[in-house]
């Protein structure tokens, strides 16, 4: 009897540990208007093509240059999770620029804010949401806790 | 069969009680069927078209603010906005009155409106306080009303006359008699929306019981003492200030639920100004340089250092305006906010004379500066650079980039292009040479011609906009093509070296160390 009860417990601790941390992400939402992937997610085509050319690139990983590389790596990780064909989002944190990836019905939430729009309005829009580490800086989100247009200046970039 | 009879029976009776309570109350409710006024919803040319109105409007001063798309009026004494795209006009064949709806930043319950009284060659204009919220207003009962306050405040906007109109606070208060008028258009709360010809009724003020009470209490001193209260009506029926006016202001209740958002921040900054910067701020002729202060002001969110710099800078000019201190000739371009989008390209380059010289700039911002790399830093966030330009002439200069309108990629290149204000914008690579004025004009069709042209990652972008620019004026740069993974186009990088390497064309000026752009300099009507 006893040996079963540390079994389980045991099982328990290891699942646990195994588990990703969910943690709560604040920012304000970040424009990009130049990126290598759409914040919409790919299509089966579009994804299928862009594997297509960083496995290409990772042929030749030894040659790349650092910033080339940094690239590889970090859409084999999101090939590797399955987030391709996953929307996104950008937010502008204390700690900088986070990607988050998304799930299309919490996408659904963001979708129609426009750049254009808010700084017409002089507005921003500030989110919080539970995001899981799933490796160093790619996020991924299951829940936006809050949305908020305030006054202030949209963060974005080219 | 009896009872049901019976039931039947009493069921007819109290039908009858019924309806003919009803009746009771809808003839209580409109004693009157048939209109003693005049009355007419009216938009912005019909208010217009009365010269006398127009005038009155056109002494507040007047800026369309970015928020509001409508033709917002504010004014700056009594702190409050008006829409002159909607007013209700009642006319009673001895006087007419132009009643606007009030709003205010703050959070206000009674209602207000804004009354312009026009009687033989008089005109007056009142702030009418009601004391109740239009809802509160409208449950009323007719005694109720009767015995309801009302307080109006003759205003006048000269504001060449600030100090006085803050003093002269009188207030004309009032206790109306109503009638109920049938001719009231439709959700008079909601002017804008309401259909003409469509009548739902209200209470029109028929007669009014008034008096004067001055409150000098802001120090200023009018004819009178203070709190001196007159009574200057003839009691109920048509009365009113023998001095100012003889008959009743015929007004109704005009809500405002469609009225624009105006920030707190800016009522506030508005109200915190001192005199003589209020004059300057709300005089029409400074129109443009008080939408770039807004603008400035609410990109950087009211904070204390941009208040302080925008009244700084209307001192500034002030005294420049005086003579009293020379103003240098960029303190203006510092309220351009950089990366600010422009939404009227012609707009935007109308300061131009067309026949006369210019000098052209092409700016690269490159990834890496002195390299060739198509973009740089975090995958999660790419640096790719940027290309932009500017043109200067005297002391106008304009500095503007093409971007993509939406997000861009490398699996989906395309999106509507889009002009921004580059002002400030940092560079790393710079070529400006003189132009022609045919070429300043062929430059200027140029960039006009491709305010509706499609962005594209790989066959137009920033780079190739400005490439197409110099290569109008004369100074083509060659190919700056190069490969991004799956795509490929010119870009900052490239062209950035490619200026870099190149000789300096006869006459032109290059820089090759990192800066930031000059901003924008220099405004016209």
């Amino acid at each position: 009897m006893k040996k079963n009860f540390f079994i389980i417990g045991l099982a328990l601790i290891v699942l646990f540990s195994c588990s990703e941390k969910e943690n709560l992400i604040e920012g304000d939402l970040y424009f990009k208007l130049v990126n290598f992937s759409s914040p919409k997610g790919l299509t089966d085509d579009q994804a299928i093509n862009f594997k297509k050319w960083i496995d290409s690139m990772d042929l030749s990983y030894q040659n790349l240059k650092e910033e080339d590389k940094n690239l590889v790596d970090s859409y084999k990780n999101i090939i590797k999770h399955g987030l391709l064909k996953n929307p996104y989002l950008q937010l502008e944190t204390e700690d900088g620029i986070k990607k988050v990836y998304l799930t299309s019905k919490e996408y659904d939430k963001i979708k129609h804010f426009k750049l254009s729009d808010l700084q017409e309005k002089s507005k921003k829009v500030t989110i919080e949401l539970k995001v899981t580490e799933l490796e160093k800086d790619l996020f991924y989100s299951e829940e936006i806790t809050s949305i908020k247009e305030v006054n202030g200046k949209t963060p974005w970039q080219k | 069969m009896r009872t049901k009879f019976k039931f039947l029976i009493v069921s007819i009776t109290m039908l009858f009680f019924f309806t003919s309570c009803n009746e009771d109350l809808y003839e209580n409710q409109i004693p009157q069927t048939e209109s003693k006024f005049n009355i007419r919803k009216l938009n912005h040319s019909e208010i217009y078209k009365n010269n006398k109105v127009a005038q009155k409007l056109g002494q507040i001063q007047k800026f369309k603010s970015k928020l509001a798309n409508s033709r917002v009026v504010y004014d700056p004494i009594y702190d409050f906005f008006i829409n002159t795209d909607e007013a209700l006009y009642i006319a009673d064949g001895v006087s007419e009155s132009f009643t606007f709806p009030i709003y205010r930043a703050s959070e206000t319950t009674v209602l207000e409106n804004l009354v312009i009284h026009v009687e033989e060659n008089q005109i007056l204009t009142y702030l009418v306080d009601y004391g109740h919220p239009l809802n509160e207003l409208q449950n009323m009962t007719q005694q109720q009303l009767e015995q309801n306050v009302v307080k109006h405040y003759l205003i006048d906007f000269n504001t060449s006359n600030v100090l006085s109109n803050r003093v002269a606070m009188a207030q004309y208060v009032c206790f109306q008699s109503y009638v109920w008028d049938p001719s009231i258009p439709c959700n008079e709360g909601e002017l804008v929306g309401a259909g003409q010809g469509i009548y739902c009724g209200g209470w029109v003020v028929q007669s009014s019981y008034c008096q004067w009470v001055y409150d000098t209490s802001n120090g200023g001193s009018l004819n009178g003492t203070p709190d001196e209260t007159e009574d200057i009506s003839d009691g109920v029926g048509n009365t009113g200030n023998g001095a100012i006016s003889n008959s009743t202001i015929n007004t109704s209740f005009v809500g405002c639920l469609n009225c624009p958002d105006i920030s707190l921040e800016l009522e506030e900054f508005l109200s915190n100004m001192g005199v003589e910067n209020s004059e300057w701020f709300n005089d029409f002729s400074n129109i443009n340089e008080q939408l770039l202060m807004i603008n400035y002001l609410e990109s950087n969110n009211y904070s204390l250092e941009a208040t302080n710099f925008i009244n700084n800078l209307i001192n500034e000019i002030i005294n420049n305006e005086n003579n009293v201190n020379p103003l240098p000739s960029d303190t203006i371009l510092e309220i351009n906010t950089p990366l600010n989008r422009i939404n009227n390209i012609n707009d935007y380059l109308k300061c131009f004379n067309l026949g006369q010289s210019a000098s052209f700039t092409i700016y690269v911002d490159q990834p890496t500066p002195n390299s060739n790399k198509a973009w740089s830093g975090s995958p999660l966030d790419p640096n790719v650079g940027h290309t932009f330009i500017a043109i200067r002439q005297g002391g106008i200069r304009r500095v503007l980039g093409y971007y993509p309108a939406s997000a861009v990629d490398i699996s989906d290149p395309s999106s509507p292009g889009s002009f921004e204000n580059d002002s400030s914008h940092e560079y790393d690579v710079a070529l400006s040479v003189n132009i022609t004025p045919s070429q300043l004009l062929s430059l200027i069709n140029y960039i006009k011609s491709k305010e509706s042209s499609i962005y594209n990652l790989n066959t137009f972008n920033c780079s190739d906009f400005g490439m197409g620019a110099s290569t109008i004026i004369g100074m083509p740069l060659g190919s700056a093509y190069g490969s991004w993974g799956v795509g490929a186009g010119d870009n900052p990088g490239q062209l950035g070296q490619n200026i870099r390497n190149m000789p300096t064309p006869s006459g032109a000026t290059k820089v090759t160390t990192t800066g930031v752009a000059a901003s924008n300099t220099g405004t016209c009507n």
